[in-house]
């Protein structure tokens, strides 16, 4: 008692001091994090606006900060050649879907890498480990055997299916379930809770910063993939996005003008998807009441 | 019964994932092993070598240039991503306004394909038409070798891969930061700790699991990355910043030597799982040790 | 118990939804092809039965020029209504990946758009086999297409290296280029012109050189020199010829009018170019139709290439060909030998800008550029045929391209000496040749 007063009092006194280094170092912090600001943004958004230029215009020197006669010809011009809507659509689909399978998929395995104790599992883990350092590029060709093999060749499904499992959202969810402690799991044991239930009631909500970090990523990779539609899908009519971009790319010619049009407007979903999903990353916890 | 469940469990939850692992991966990259005992241009039928993939590697210059330059630019880069999104995750998880807002300027890079990636810092660090340069030399100095020195090349692709995955990684890390109890902070605040006492005696070992998984993953990345390279040095200048990656793709798909493209690939793939289990080991298995 | 079971329940539904959609997925009229395709054998008869033909075409563009081949389908299908065809369109990179996967995976498509048939060779049809052994007589020299008496495909549209200048600049530095074959540049004028150009103009470069060893062998065919003996049987690298092209090349560098950010970085020539900053680019004559497309703002125009001891370019290109093993391979060759005809190859090559193979299609009525045509043309007759020779020997390009231009990368920066690098590569070139012929 009698400490935590002259603690009061002492603090009382560099109190003026601390408010004036407190406020400088806040303005410190927001004058960094926008600086930063500029150097994240800068890059991409000088690229974005560029996609307004015309053909001429776009790689002139010196180069022009701003159009200097804007005009939306990349984007009708990309637009006119394909089916933009239905990529769209088929990209939408696969997205929505394969993020679904991998938190539930991924959430299942991290869960219990983290959480319980059983044979082999130490052994398990590393295999999870090295499909993360398995260099996908030479064994291209034994993938797309086991994707016809399997039937998912030129099919949605082929490049949704083969991808939930991640090594990486396994290791994620596995190092998040570390951080919190065993207790709440013990203590609905006692009350007779079987173990799935544990895992549904109690365990995940706890998870929600971490579903919410997994849906967010899960999403950007889904829709920007290249290498699973690179594989599977042939028909026009099953292009996702980036399959569409890609094809802009000739032997002896890129089609910039199309290239950047069309990847700003890609880009804006999975934007709104972070926005969105933000939130939730910060804030679970304290709610989730893992206090003291 | 309770007790099968109890044993049960755990095996029929990772069921899922192990069934499209096994499929999709092992076993295709068993075939990549056993593909690198072979002669193979990826076609035509595989003539059996043995081991010669493995040992004309020891004397394969380019490969032995490739593998240390992979080496010394991971070492360069993952300690910059880590503290850079260390750094991001801790000044967005204080009591700021807009954090939502900066955090997704700073996730934003992640977002954006590689080609968009290289095609942007082109034009700002073109060497002879990039924006930084037009800068430099217009205020009369003389123009920075951005990708023509071989130092310089490092330093830029080091600097490129940090600012496209410092946001994925500061996105992990706010998540592991927000799991600390504010209780730990609240306690320190009573003792008089500075912020530097909480962050190296409450944030970090807090964090370790979070940190293991950020430096795990981004060393598994940064040796992987190829495209961005490719896209600002192309390897260059003369092959400073060819890769592993880079090495394996030439081989196997230009010059059409899968079985020794595979046989390097085994190799990486063996690197890499040395410096993993080196990361575990460091962390101490990740496991959290503050009480 | 109870709550295992349902756990299982949920796990089997998930699963076995999975297993469905995938089976749904490929039911779809694509997926049926494509396990059609797998038993190709059954498929060609199943067409011969009813009639119906469906040709799958592996294709890649440049521009747009699928869309004027889509055209040409819509033609052949006016006579022949049985036949249906379908673009598989991929990028450039991904073509030859994509073609190895599709021809180990039992379902190659019945034809394809290639510009390398070496790795292909033993898949794809001979077209002799079925159009006779006088479809070649057809074809002018240039891209190779008999391999081992058999021939792999038809050239379809021819490209030759050559030079773009910035005509903007050229005219503000009061200098011209070659009007005619006797005007033709010599090395030494050619670096004079870039001299005058950087002094005398906005531009800050001579010229840029596509990162690619193509490209670069213009010039070592230029100095008399060639990678291999005429007979293809032997290494001719390591020769004073070379070693003065080498030289010649890094001089260019050394003296600042080549900027080294593209062959040491990654800087791309096309772009360098479309700045205006740059008073000639070294490509070739597929560069027309993009520079039609996307320079606006300045004048530009093709030249002679420049010469040494001989004047010569580098031709290349694209070739259609048939694939063994789907079941419809007298339909593919039918429709290779029908868009092979003169008039039908004139429209394609009108369209796009392309140069023919096809004799009596020379010299086409070409809307624009004309007489950057004419030049074309007459590179690529001063060219000898040692060049495409060479490089149509593709087993052996495989081989040697990376190093021949990852080397001369390390000679432009110092690392190899000229004469190390000649050695270096006259040693893989031995090597290579024994690993092909073993």
């Amino acid at each position: 008692m009698q400490i935590s007063a002259k603690r009061t009092k002492k603090s009382q006194e560099n109190s003026a001091f601390r408010d004036t280094k407190q406020l400088v170092l806040r303005i410190l912090l927001y004058v960094i994090l926008a600086l930063l600001s500029v150097l994240f943004l800068f890059p991409i958004l000088w690229i974005m606006i560029s996609a307004f230029k015309p053909a001429g215009e776009l790689f002139a020197w010196p180069p022009t900060l701003l159009p200097q006669n804007p005009t939306i010809t990349n984007f009708s011009d990309a637009m006119a050649r394909g089916d933009f809507l239905q990529y769209f659509g088929n990209t939408t689909f696969s997205t929505l879907v394969a993020t679904a399978f991998t938190v539930v998929i991924n959430v299942m395995s991290g869960y219990v890498f983290a959480k319980y104790r059983f044979r082999f599992q130490t052994a398990l883990f590393a295999m999870v480990l090295a499909t993360l350092m398995v260099p996908l590029e030479v064994i291209m060709i034994p993938i797309f055997q086991v994707i016809v093999a399997t039937n998912l060749f030129n099919s949605l499904w082929g490049i949704i299916i083969p991808a939930v499992a991640s090594p990486t959202s396994v290791f994620l969810v596995r190092q998040y379930y570390q951080t919190i402690p065993d207790e709440f799991m013990e203590a609905a044991r006692i009350d007779g809770a079987s173990e799935f239930r544990i895992f549904l009631q109690v365990m995940l909500p706890i998870a929600k910063p971490i579903i919410a970090v997994l849906c967010i990523i899960s999403f950007m990779w889904r829709w920007n993939d290249f290498l699973w539609p690179m594989l599977v899908i042939q028909s026009r009519h099953l292009y996702t996005i980036q399959l569409a971009l890609a094809n802009y790319s000739g032997e002896f010619n890129v089609d910039w003008n199309s290239l950047l049009a069309m990847s700003s407007i890609s880009m804006v979903p999975v934007i709104v998807v972070f926005v969105a999903l933000q939130k939730h990353i910060i804030g679970g916890m304290i709610s989730g009441g893992v206090k003291g | 019964m309770k007790n099968l469940q109890m044993r049960m469990f755990p095996y029929l939850m990772l069921l899922p994932m192990m069934i499209i692992f096994t499929l999709y991966l092992f076993w295709p990259a068993l075939n990549g092993v056993w593909i690198s005992l072979h002669s193979w241009d990826g076609l035509n039928p595989m003539a059996f070598l043995g081991l010669t993939n493995y040992t004309q590697l020891l004397d394969d210059r380019n490969f032995t240039r490739a593998f240390s330059g992979t080496m010394i630019f991971t070492a360069i880069t993952v300690p910059s991503i880590y503290v850079t999104s260390l750094a991001l995750a801790i000044m967005l998880t204080r009591k700021i306004k807009a954090a939502g807002l900066f955090r997704a300027i700073f996730y934003w890079p992640t977002m954006v394909s590689s080609i968009i990636v290289g095609l942007s810092w082109r034009f700002l660090l073109g060497e002879s038409f990039g924006l930084v340069n037009f800068v430099i030399t217009s205020f009369g100095f003389e123009p920075v070798r951005w990708v023509t020195n071989a130092n310089m090349a490092l330093f830029t692709i080091a600097f490129v891969t940090t600012w496209s995955l410092a946001g994925y990684y500061m996105v992990m890390l706010i998540a592991g930061l927000k799991s600390i109890s504010e209780t730990y902070y609240e306690a320190a605040e009573i003792d008089g700790a500075n912020f530097w006492q909480q962050f190296f005696f409450i944030t970090l070992p807090l964090l370790r699991p979070m940190s293991l998984l950020v430096l795990v993953l981004s060393t598994v990345t940064v040796v992987r990355s190829f495209p961005l390279i490719l896209a600002l040095t192309g390897g260059g200048p003369a092959g400073a910043t060819r890769f592993m990656v880079q090495q394996i793709h030439e081989t196997g798909f230009s010059r059409l030597q899968m079985g020794y493209a595979s046989a390097m690939a085994v190799v990486l793939f063996g690197v890499l799982a040395i410096l993993t289990i080196v990361q575990f080991r460091l962390n101490r298995g990740g496991e959290q040790d503050a009480n | 118990m109870k709550k295992l079971t349902k756990f299982l329940a949920i796990i089997a539904i998930l699963l076995t939804t999975a297993a469905l959609a995938a089976c749904a997925g490929a039911e779809t009229p694509a997926g049926q092809a494509a396990q059609t395709g797998q038993t190709a054998q059954q498929s060609g008869q199943v067409a011969a039965e009813n009639g119906a033909v469906h040709l799958q075409v592996l294709w890649f563009n440049d521009f747009d020029e699928g869309d004027s081949f889509l055209r040409l389908t819509e033609m052949y299908r006016e006579d022949n209504p049985h036949v249906t065809f379908e673009l598989i369109e991929v990028p450039f990179h991904d073509l030859e990946d994509r073609l190895r996967n599709l021809i180990i995976g039992g379902m190659p498509p019945a034809l394809a758009r290639l510009t390398n048939l070496g790795p292909f060779q033993n898949w794809l049809v001979d077209l002799y086999e079925y159009l006779g052994e006088d479809f070649g007589d057809n074809f002018n020299d240039g891209l190779r297409f008999e391999f081992n008496g058999r021939m792999l495909a038809a050239p379809k549209d021819v490209t030759v290296n050559g030079i773009v200048y910035n005509r903007t600049a050229f005219e503000q530095a009061g200098v011209s280029v070659p009007q005619n074959e006797s005007e033709i540049w010599t090395w030494e004028e050619w670096r004079a012109v870039m001299e005058q150009v950087v002094a005398n103009s906005d531009v800050t470069y001579g010229l840029v050189f596509d990162r690619t060893s193509h490209r670069f062998s213009t010039l070592f065919y230029q100095a008399g020199a060639s990678m291999l003996t005429p007979d293809l049987s032997a290494s001719n690298f390591n020769t004073p010829e070379m070693h003065r092209a080498v030289t010649f090349f890094k001089e260019l560098h050394d003296d600042g009018f080549l900027p080294a950010s593209v062959w040491l970085g990654a800087d791309n020539p096309n772009l360098l170019f479309r700045s205006g900053q740059v008073a000639m680019h070294f490509a070739g004559s597929w560069m027309l139709a993009n520079y039609i497309a996307e320079i606006d703002d300045f004048e530009w125009g093709f030249t002679y290439l420049p010469m040494d001891v001989r004047r010569s370019s580098v031709p290349g290109g694209k070739y259609i060909a048939a694939l063994q093993g789907t079941g419809v391979e007298a339909e593919a060759a039918r429709f290779i030998e029908w868009i092979s005809q003169p008039e039908i190859n004139a429209i394609f090559m009108l369209e796009n800008n392309f140069i023919s193979q096809i004799r009596g299609n020379e010299m086409l009525d070409y809307e624009f550029g004309a007489e950057f045509f004419r030049i074309f043309a007459s590179d690529l007759a001063a060219s000898g045929s040692q060049p495409g020779a060479e490089w149509g020997f593709q087993e052996f390009t495989g081989l040697i391209n990376v190093d021949l231009r990852e080397g001369l990368s390390e000679v432009l920066a110092g690392i190899l000496t000229v004469e190390e690098y000649l050695e270096m590569m006259d040693d893989l070139i031995t090597r290579s040749l024994a690993d092909i012929n073993s």
